[in-house]
């Protein structure tokens, strides 16, 4: 069985590595790292995952047009991973049009896109990426949102665009249950990253309840470690079907489904 | 692809989706249901099934209700039910509130007298109460008295139960064993200085295992012979934890200690074994 990780970052921290307990606290720890494309590779082989979809570090530290370029490098020629872009309002920001997520997304290494509201100080709304946002949606881009500052913006953009593709990555290791059931049962296109999942049987949980195609194995590594994520997986009392789809098929249906 | 790390036991538990050879005892958890979270599996039968499913041999425990009511009247009889009802699966911990605290010393008696109990637990950033100040000293003199253990919440960012005062502690009492309870989370540099510092000090990986290197850098810094298994169940899986340990950078012998043999160590050494 393929294991695909579908968030794990490159990149050091500008000092310690800022790490979600759960929604609105977050715990500054020194984790181990990595510096680059080859390090993070080198951790996946340890630990049996065959393939990444990676975001960098200076897409929240530095700028998203910064750590935008620097993950389009440290992804280039490397087949086991796919990048993912940080987005901005194009209303403010020029190079995060329309036309120029076309430009990018033609790239098929590019699979996913992700915002920042808070950090990055804008409203994650019609109003404000109205025009992203339905691109992104008609086109399929999987969208990777983290509660990290709350989850008012993630329950509000999809109020306004219900069949999004948003991924909920980096949430925290308290059970999100409250949260996730009422976005997976209202929204078809909703999908949880598996990093912070921690519940106990709550892979069980939620497939009883939602089907096995919602969940995708993440490690949202460095945040995480990748061994316990491999081990809930692992560990998981569900069909081999169930756990194939979760460790791989899911998130290569997304991939496949991005229109460029 | 088939993982670089060469463990049995990581070969072992991808291959039955549990470890089948080597026991585990977890010395960090809760029991029954908790405000914040939904919590799937929580009460005792379902825990207890839980703990024969991932082959956990027993759990050292405090529940819930004990930590955060004040039943006058029933002081710690959530845990003191179960450590009646389940003797050879859970060990309990006298919780301890100093808010209460002349309630909490009437009874605290039962940390030692009964085989069932392993110690105290504290959590001093949720009672309010500094770890170092008056409101624990009658209990941690207690503890060294009888050489118990102390199971003490530490946070590396939070008030009352930082690194600092978990030191405080450590510098007057030698006899007692005390827990650095998830490891100060934002400081765990500091809570391996102080364990580095203290023979009776152990790590707990509750938590902060989950950290990229976390495992590894506790190993490195004070030896596997002083990191346990914790995990807040029913907070969190036990797979998790499991995982991080299986899948970090330390040998199969680092593994067991962590595992079993750690905690074997310290219950002997309370004379509760």
């Amino acid at each position: 069985m393929r294991l695909i990780d579908c968030s794990a970052c490159i990149g050091y921290g500008g000092v310690n590595r800022r790490i979600v307990n759960h929604e609105n606290y977050t715990v500054t720890e020194r984790v181990d790292e990595p510096k680059d494309a080859g390090a993070l590779l080198a951790e996946m082989d340890f630990c049996g995952i065959d393939a990444a979809v990676v975001y960098h570090q200076a897409m929240l530290d530095v700028s998203p047009a910064y750590g935008n370029d620097l993950i389009l490098k440290e992804t280039a020629g490397r087949e086991r991973l796919y990048a993912s872009v940080a987005l901005l309002p194009p209303v403010s920001d020029e190079g995060f049009g329309v036309p120029d997520l076309r430009r990018v997304f033609s790239d098929k290494k590019v699979v996913a896109a992700r915002m920042y509201p808070k950090i990055n100080r804008f409203m994650l709304n019609r109003v404000t990426v109205g025009e992203v946002l339905e691109y992104m949606t008609e086109a399929r881009i999987p969208l990777f949102l983290s509660p990290s500052d709350g989850w008012e913006d993630i329950f509000g953009v999809l109020k306004e665009f219900p069949d999004l593709t948003a991924v909920i990555t980096n949430y925290g290791l308290w059970g999100s249950d409250r949260y996730f059931y009422p976005l997976a049962r209202a929204y078809k296109n909703v999908h949880i990253d598996t990093g912070d999942f921690q519940e106990i049987r709550g892979v069980e949980a939620f497939v009883r309840q939602f089907g096995s195609g919602r969940l995708l194995f993440g490690t949202n590594y460095p945040m995480d470690n990748m061994g316990g994520p491999v081990a809930v997986l692992a560990g998981a009392r569900i069909s081999e079907a169930d756990r194939e789809n979760i460790a791989c098929k899911n998130i290569e249906r997304l991939i496949a489904e991005v229109k460029r | 692809m088939k993982p670089g790390n060469k463990s049995a036991y990581l070969a072992e538990f991808l291959r039955y989706g549990r470890l089948k050879n080597i026991k585990i005892i977890d010395a960090h958890t809760h029991m029954g249901s908790v405000y914040g979270c939904r919590l799937p599996v929580s009460d005792a039968e379902a825990c207890m099934k839980l703990l024969d499913e991932e082959n956990i041999e027993s759990i050292w425990c405090s529940a819930h209700a004990d930590l955060f009511h004040i039943d006058g009247d029933r002081i710690n009889g959530e845990t003191k039910a179960l450590v009646r009802k389940y003797p050879a699966r859970v060990k309990g911990y006298y919780a301890f509130n100093p808010n209460r605290k002349e309630a909490y010393l009437r009874g605290i008696g039962e940390a030692a007298e009964n085989k069932g109990f392993v110690g105290l637990k504290f959590l001093p950033n949720y009672h309010n109460s500094a770890l170092d100040g008056e409101g624990y000293a009658e209990a941690l003199d207690f503890a060294d008295k009888r050489g118990l253990l102390v199971l003490c919440h530490t946070w590396g960012d939070k008030p009352h139960n930082s690194v600092k005062e978990a030191v405080g502690v450590l510098k007057r009492h030698k006899n007692l064993v005390f827990i650095l309870g998830h490891s100060a989370p934002g400081d765990l540099d500091g809570a391996i200085a102080a364990a580095r510092a203290h023979e009776n000090a152990y790590l707990d990986l509750c938590d902060i295992h989950r950290h990229a290197g976390t495992v590894e850098k506790m190993v490195r810094g004070v030896g596997a012979e002083r990191v346990l298994f914790g995990t807040d169940m029913p907070w969190y899986d036990p797979n998790y934890c499991i995982g991080s340990v299986l899948g970090a950078r330390i040998t199969d012998a680092d593994r067991e200690k962590i595992f079993y043999k750690n905690a074997i160590g310290i219950l002997k050494r309370i004379g509760k074994i």
